[in-house]
């Protein structure tokens, strides 16, 4: 059974189809006309204005009779929305439709249709002043019908060259589809055809304008009418539905299956992104050619199944079947206490401050906290840093990576501080030397960075002079953005915001991790970077003036891997980017764990 | 060449990358924009996005040597 979602999907497809077939038989039925007008006489300013009517006359015939079709078919919409809402529990009086029901979505439809209209208008005017300027110049008649022909449907109008039809019928065929195969195909086509007609190509043609009506209309429609009807039952949440695919916006990917009052949604949907069209969240959603909506919702609604099968039926089926959450075994080994070396703080925030740091070991980890020497103040700061020559640390209790003035819809997540901050200590104590970390002198531990900043492109330089042979010898500069993107995806997705302050106004970017010990994870690649991970990726690190301190790469990728080792997915994320530290540094934790 | 405050508007829209607004910081302030102490770069461009609206230079702090 389909959801609503899918059948509005479908029904925009289908709109969208059905346009695009128009407008094929609507640039063949004006080119025939501009023939049959000039056969026996030379196009002229006075033929020019005779032909204005013919167009107008061609352009109601084939466009607009099929909007007037395409807005009729919203009357699935309604029922779709009538399909839904009788699987909720709201009051039986509201399931259906009333007079003013109907007057409403008459006025709606009118509205739509108003939009294809624009589109008729602004095109008739556009074809019949290109064939009155082409009477005035003298333009030659091909010229004028490959101008007009590309008016109507840009790269992919009609052409003498069969190979070039072809190629617009694979993009026909397949632009629908979210098959890899079908993207693909339709991609290089359009590629081919763009370059085709590169030197005449019409940006602004009428296909583009009338297959994006043809589905925000219908999407609008539909956002429209439901708010409409969820007002009149006094129905005050609503939930963002859709399904994700590669060309989602990420704004929608963020909002996708969240739960908003109108008052949460209007504020989420004030900021910028990219394709935004508007800024009401229930007529523009994510912006152009956008697919998802909003129905109207009540969280006490999760666990009604018919309901869930209207919304999400493969999530309803995964909830029957899923095992129960697996227990993580409670660790054997007794908890740390460190809350009491405070500098201060009531026994309750001791207490918490014991909590989390526990919470940020694994078993192994607390063994060998337990053997070593602690430090000798330990300070709840804002600042996180460690101070060897005081044996002094500092980390914020429950600490989260959030920007302080990002968007509320950026959640955060949690930093391990507190392990990292003690990871810095357990690597100085115990190096034998006064005030040296062992990493930074362990030729093994450094090796291994060497070796893992090896698998990026990047140059190697030797005695002061790039090292062509890329020997083993010699210190390896990084340089792969490629790389780089591809960890920023790993770690966090962006958002663009544009922000009025004190008169002023700027766009500028805010990055969310996706996961806990992320930016533990960011650090070390920033280590690896030198400082360009966390400026231009707006990421978690040091700048590169702290990277340029000897042994500051080694000692906080040592201190991140220490506060990362109980969390599974940030830990693995690193044996990927850095294995044979990882190796090393695992050796390390085994004879600490022994001394 | 002191910027006035429309044209202090202008650069700021137009400032694009992080580097934009430090380099926007450098030409109000005639020097880099220091060491803040920030893991996250985020709020390090707060800091320096603040500094460019309010006219007041970040001032220049002492770090310890590891910080976070």
């Amino acid at each position: 059974m389909a959801t609503r979602q899918e059948i509005l999907s479908q029904l925009a497809d289908d709109h969208e189809k059905r346009i695009s077939k128009v407008l094929f038989d609507l640039e063949d039925d004006i080119i025939a006309e501009l023939e049959s007008a000039t056969r026996q006489v030379t196009l002229n300013t006075d033929l020019a204005i005779q032909l204005r009517p013919n167009l107008k006359r061609l352009i109601e015939e084939n466009y607009l009779k099929e909007g007037t079709r395409i807005v009729s078919d919203y009357d699935k919409v309604v029922k779709e929305y009538q399909n839904f809402i009788k699987t909720t529990p709201i009051a039986d009086k509201f399931k259906t439709l009333t007079k003013p029901d109907l007057a409403i979505i008459n006025q709606l439809k009118q509205l739509s249709f108003s939009g294809f209209q624009d589109v008729a208008n602004r095109f008739l005017d556009e074809i019949s002043t290109e064939v009155y300027k082409s009477a005035i110049v003298g333009k030659p008649f091909p010229d004028m019908v490959r101008t007009i022909r590309g008016q109507i449907n840009g790269v992919y109008q009609r052409s003498n060259e069969e190979a070039i039809n072809r190629l617009v019928r694979v993009v026909e065929e397949n632009k629908y589809s979210n098959d890899p195969a079908a993207i693909k195909k339709t991609q290089d086509a359009t590629k081919i055809l763009q370059t085709k007609y590169a030197a005449d190509r019409v940006g602004n043609n009428m296909k583009k304008y009338a297959s994006q009506i043809a589905h925000d209309s219908l999407m609008q429609f539909d956002g429209q009418f439901t708010k409409y009807k969820a007002q009149e039952a006094g129905l005050t949440q609503f939930k963002y539905v859709g399904t994700n695919i590669t060309t989602t916006r990420e704004f929608c990917r963020r909002q996708l299956d969240k739960v908003f009052t109108e008052e949460e949604a209007r504020e989420v949907w004030s900021q910028s992104w990219k394709g935004k069209s508007g800024g009401d969240p229930f007529i523009d959603r994510g912006g152009y050619r956008c697919r998802h909506s909003f129905i109207p919702y009540d969280t006490a609604w999760d666990n009604i199944d018919e309901v869930q099968q209207k919304v999400d039926p493969k999530k309803t089926r995964k909830k029957r079947v899923e095992p129960e959450k697996e227990v993580k075994p409670k660790s054997l080994v007794p908890d740390i206490a460190i809350g009491n070396l405070l500098n201060r703080g009531s026994s309750k925030v001791r207490k918490a401050y014991d909590d989390d740091f526990n919470s940020q070991l694994t078993d192994q980890q607390k063994n060998i906290v337990n053997k070593i020497e602690k430090p000798a103040i330990i300070k709840n700061g804002k600042k996180g840093y460690y101070s060897p020559s005081d044996n002094e640390l500092s980390a914020e209790l429950n600490a989260i990576n959030k920007s302080k003035n990002a968007p509320d819809e950026i959640k955060g997540v949690k930093s391990f501080v507190i392990a990292h901050e003690y990871g810095h200590h357990i690597d100085y104590v115990t190096s034998g030397k006064t005030f040296r970390a062992w990493s930074r002198d362990n030729e093994d531990f450094k090796r291994a960075i060497q070796k893992d900043k090896r698998k990026f492109k990047g140059t190697n330089i030797v005695d002061g002079k790039i090292d062509p042979t890329n020997s083993k010898d010699g210190y390896f500069s990084i340089n792969d953005d490629e790389a780089l993107d591809r960890i920023f995806n790993d770690l966090a997705t962006k958002i663009e915001v544009t922000i009025d302050k004190g008169g002023f106004s700027y766009t500028r970017k805010f990055t969310e991790l996706r996961e806990d010990g992320y930016a533990e994870v960011s650090d070390i690649i920033d280590a690896l970077f030198k400082g360009r991970f966390r400026k231009n990726y707006y990421m978690w690190g040091h700048t590169p003036s702290y990277w340029g301190r000897a042994g500051s790469v080694e000692e906080e990728i040592f201190a991140n891997l220490f506060a990362i080792k109980h969390n599974e997915k940030a830990y693995n994320l690193a044996k990927k980017y850095i294995p044979n530290t990882v190796k090393e540094f695992e050796k390390r934790l085994i004879e600490l764990e022994r001394l | 060449m002191e910027l006035t405050l429309e044209e202090k508007k202008q650069k700021l829209a137009e400032c694009s990358t992080g580097q934009d607004f430090f380099d926007l910081y450098t030409l109000i302030f005639k020097e880099p924009v220091p060491e803040t102490g920030n893991v996250n770069f985020n709020d390090e461009l707060d800091i320096v996005i603040n500094a460019i609206i309010d006219n007041k230079k970040i001032p220049k702090e002492k770090l310890p040597k590891i910080w976070d």
